[in-house]
């Protein structure tokens, strides 16, 4: 509930602008008034997400409304971190194996390709680019079915032990990855013609730098805020990636943190635990919102670029 | 990698362009790979007919098209995702209207905007997971405080679309904001202070400054709306559980390609999926000046 109480705090510090006439001045409190009761509905579901969580199965199940359990039982998120039918720990573990392969070598591919876009001299430049572009376009259902038949035979040629299959099924969800992000590689392409002039790239030139250490050495170092933002919007995707994870995870050995989620909450395995289906989904969704906290300004530098590009 | 530097010309740059070519060849093998081939078998795929048990695949022209549109849970498919998109100009307007409120504020902005935006970095797993529980029909909250008696979830084909445009504006809203946000900072102060001089108020200022000069960033809004409402999957799959009056066309292409195995019919459903998505797309492109790099 303390959310909540921050918000009045911070609205009492609210002044309505200068020289406004009496009605235009009533319109501003009535707007204030729904702007605070719509800020409570988008975090109200948290919050019962949250008090959900802290009580006992038959609170949760109850026809009366509990707003907040009588005896919080706050041991609960222990004890979905450590059951072993959940596997929540092995699950993050899978996820971060994901986030760590796919972000530093895609971004390594990403990077490298926006460079050579950006700052070198290349034929049909433009022409390969938006041919590379089109690939947003295409929805992932269109690309799913024939990439699930190619991991369906490969792991037949390949003879993969379905009963044992760690990593294998985590394979085709990090594989397209690593070839790079062409979104990102799109937004630097901008970020790279505007923080490194060209004189820069000329002078290391004429000492001898080949286009690789102009790269690593002057490109990566003066665009680090812009690709740092593009790589904290792909970890917080990864993160929150679903469908094509639930597709090839059905091991539970490989499961993401996401399909645990999923599973949890088609009681498979737990029953149908609401307060633990909802511990479940408030661990998921807490480090997403840390680190939306911690890098804000970054994911609105890269959501309104989005929209700015117009 | 070291280049040595020569004399002529026409030996610089082509080793530059070899360089520049060495330099993209990774995301390049990656499109070939992971979108021309994957949509070009799909395409191919979606003119056969596949059988599980012998392992065969039959060309059959056009029967899995015709065979899909005269197929009702499709037609139905495609009502609900039109009709789930139905939410789209509320929660575009909410933003807008919340942007506006926002960018007037001198303090407390931030922490608002905190709340709003919310939704946008929590998964759809966690998303649907809880609306889910908040329109249980037996202790569901939303019954629950309002005293209603109704079986959100259940057989009825409006409540379900009536409950998903709800989480629906509460998750588009903040995205929204913070674009809506980025498009107003563009606007020039001046626009307002001479408007104001000439009698305007701050209502008609609305509606011929900042709507007229927002519609680049309405149309964005609206397109990628109507991108991301025709992929919308987990709504079906994870708030529905897949109850017939939330099943899209991405459930139906999952439920008919992964889970029952026939690769042909939901190819066809999928090609179709992204040949609108791909107008929509150049439409958005074209009016843009995003190809401007």
């Amino acid at each position: 509930m303390c959310n909540m109480e921050t918000t009045f705090k911070s609205n009492r510090k609210v002044k309505p602008g200068i020289r406004r006439t009496k009605s235009e001045q009533w319109m501003f409190w009535v707007a204030t008034v729904f702007v605070i009761l719509g800020a409570l509905t988008m975090i109200f579901p948290y919050f019962w997400m949250f008090s959900t969580s802290l009580k006992t199965i038959g609170e949760a199940n109850s026809i009366s409304l509990i707003l907040w359990p009588t005896s919080p039982n706050w041991g609960v998120f222990l004890d979905v971190l450590t059951d072993s039918s959940i596997s929540f720990v092995r699950s993050i573990g899978n996820t971060m194996f994901v986030e760590v392969i796919v972000i530093l070598i895609g971004t390594f591919s990403s990077t490298l390709a926006a460079f050579a876009f950006a700052k070198m001299k290349m034929r049909y430049r433009k022409t390969i680019l938006i041919i590379l572009m089109t690939s947003m376009m295409v929805p992932y259902a269109a690309v799913m079915l024939p990439q699930y038949r190619a991991y369906l035979s490969l792991t037949n040629i390949l003879q993969i032990d379905m009963g044992n299959p760690w990593p294998w099924p985590l394979v085709p969800l990090i594989l397209p990855g690593l070839f790079g992000n062409i979104g990102m590689t799109f937004f630097l392409i901008t970020a790279m013609k505007n923080s490194v002039p060209d004189s820069l790239v000329e002078s290391a030139k004429i000492d001898g730098a080949g286009y690789f250490r102009i790269y690593w050495q002057i490109a990566l170092p003066l665009t680090k805020p812009a690709i740092a933002a593009q790589v904290i919007f792909w970890f917080v995707g990864i993160w929150n990636d679903f469908f094509a994870p639930s597709i090839y995870l059905t091991n539970k050995a490989v499961w993401t943190l996401q399909v645990a989620l999923t599973s949890l909450n088609s009681s498979y395995g737990t029953g149908t635990n609401i307060p633990w289906i909802m511990a479940g989904s408030f661990l998921a969704s807490i480090p997403m919102i840390i680190v939306f906290l911690v890098f804000r300004n970054m994911f609105v530098q890269s959501v309104s670029l989005s929209g700015i590009k117009e | 990698m070291a280049v040595v530097t020569k004399p002529r010309h026409s030996k610089l740059t082509r080793h530059e362009e070899r360089v520049a070519l060495l330099f993209i060849i990774i995301p390049i093998i990656g499109f070939l790979i992971f979108t021309l081939a994957s949509f070009s078998y799909g395409f191919y795929q979606s003119f056969t007919d596949f059988n599980p048990v012998r392992e065969t695949t039959t060309w059959v022209w056009f029967e899995n098209y015709t065979d899909l549109l005269s197929d009702a849970n499709f037609r139905d498919a495609v009502g609900n995702t039109i009709i789930l998109m139905a939410a789209m100009p509320i929660g575009i307007s909410l933003g807008l209207l919340l942007a506006v409120y926002l960018k007037n504020l001198a303090k407390g902005s931030l922490l608002l905007s905190l709340f709003y935006y919310l939704p946008a970095i929590t998964s759809a797993v966690a998303v649907n997971i809880i609306w889910r529980y908040i329109f249980n029909a037996e202790y569901g909250f939303i019954n629950q405080f309002f005293g209603l008696n109704i079986d959100w979830i259940g057989i009825d084909y409006w409540f379900i679309k009536i409950a998903l445009w709800i989480k629906g504006v509460w998750s588009a809203v903040g995205v929204t904001m913070i674009l809506y946000l980025a498009g107003l900072n563009n606007i020039p102060q001046e626009y307002y202070e001479a408007s104001s001089l000439d009698g305007a108020g701050k209502f008609q200022q609305l509606l011929h400054i900042t709507i007229p000069l927002l519609n680049p960033t309405t149309f964005y809004l609206v397109v990628t709306a109507i991108i991301g409402g025709l992929q919308s999957f987990a709504e079906a799959q994870i708030f529905a559980n897949g109850q017939k009056g939330a099943r899209t066309i991405v459930w139906y292409i999952w439920n008919k390609g992964i889970y029952q195995g026939k690769y042909g019919l939901a190819s066809a459903a999928s090609f179709l999926l992204a040949a609108v998505i791909i107008i929509v797309t150049i439409i958005q492109l074209r009016r843009s000046k995003m190809l401007n790099v």
